[in-house]
């Protein structure tokens, strides 16, 4: 399948979005954690559903297992938001939330839940205050509790 | 006389949507500028009485700008407009020198408001 790659101005106007959204996750996550978080420039990429797996394991470059949640968002646009974390980031994220004594399965999973719900909220918030228009967003699910990131976008 | 004006963010929709924003009563002479070099070359071509500063771009960044007016002690008024909203950041660019910081995405109403305080317009 061919896809019309996009011009200089629309990828611009997509990057620019996706910075905005970016900079309210960003906040809200520094909010939560008490710390600065550094925010990169987004980078945009338009690819088929089969070159989807390596161009996203490629592109967030993590090699070890990863945690990943989903949730999808509605209305004017429609989509799904993946958020993966790298597992050892999960631990550190629990213990910087003072979730250190008891990092038990259950209450880590809660909180990765937590956070994703914040950061994928953030997100839509951002693009729906840039579009000017109203998303709705569903509960985040978790996809995977420990798996390459490969395996966690390979469909079954 | 129109007040030199530069817009700098290496978005060109975002500083469309920067110049568009501007109150259409303020009298303003527009310059662009794609990263803080060339903000700082129109600052010294005498562009940027007023200068709307973006804080992540390539070359030089908007923290590398501020920290370059101080340092020279350059006199203009600089209003950073950021979708990194975090207090760290804001904070940082007061102490830097910026007179005020918007955040992206850009209202009128915003910029108007700043640019009220400070009786520009």
């Amino acid at each position: 399948m061919n896809i019309a790659p996009y011009n200089k101005d629309q990828t611009d106007a997509l990057q620019e979005v996706a910075n905005i959204a970016m900079g309210q996750a960003g906040d809200s996550l520094a909010r939560i954690m008490g710390h600065f978080v550094e925010l990169s420039v987004p980078r945009i990429r338009l690819v088929t559903l089969k070159d989807l797996v390596n161009t996203v394991t490629d592109m967030v470059g993590v090699k070890e297992d990863v945690v990943a949640v989903r949730q999808a968002f509605y209305n004017q646009l429609r989509g799904e938001a993946i958020v993966v974390i790298k597992q050892s980031g999960a631990d550190e994220l629990a213990k910087l939330m003072d979730y250190d004594d008891v990092v038990d399965g259950e209450a880590e999973e809660e909180l990765l839940l937590e956070v994703a719900n914040l950061l994928v909220g953030a997100i839509i918030n951002g693009i729906s205050d840039t579009l000017e228009t109203e998303l709705g967003f569903s509960a985040p699910s978790l996809m995977t509790a420990c798996a390459p990131l490969e395996r966690v976008l390979t469909p079954d | 006389m129109a007040v030199p004006v530069t817009v700098v963010d290496d978005s060109k929709i975002s500083r469309k949507m920067v110049i568009r924003a501007l109150p259409p009563s303020w009298k303003v002479d527009i310059t662009q500028a794609e990263n803080g070099e060339e903000a700082l070359a129109a600052y010294r071509a005498g562009k940027a009485e007023v200068m709307f500063l973006d804080l992540t771009m390539p070359v030089m960044d908007g923290y590398e700008v501020l920290a370059q007016l101080k340092k020279e002690a350059l006199n203009t008024f600089v209003v950073v407009i950021s979708a990194d909203i975090q207090p760290e950041a804001q904070e940082r660019v007061k102490q830097l020198g910026a007179m005020a910081f918007i955040k992206k995405p850009i209202k009128t109403e915003h910029i108007e408001a700043v640019l009220k305080e400070y009786g520009l317009v």
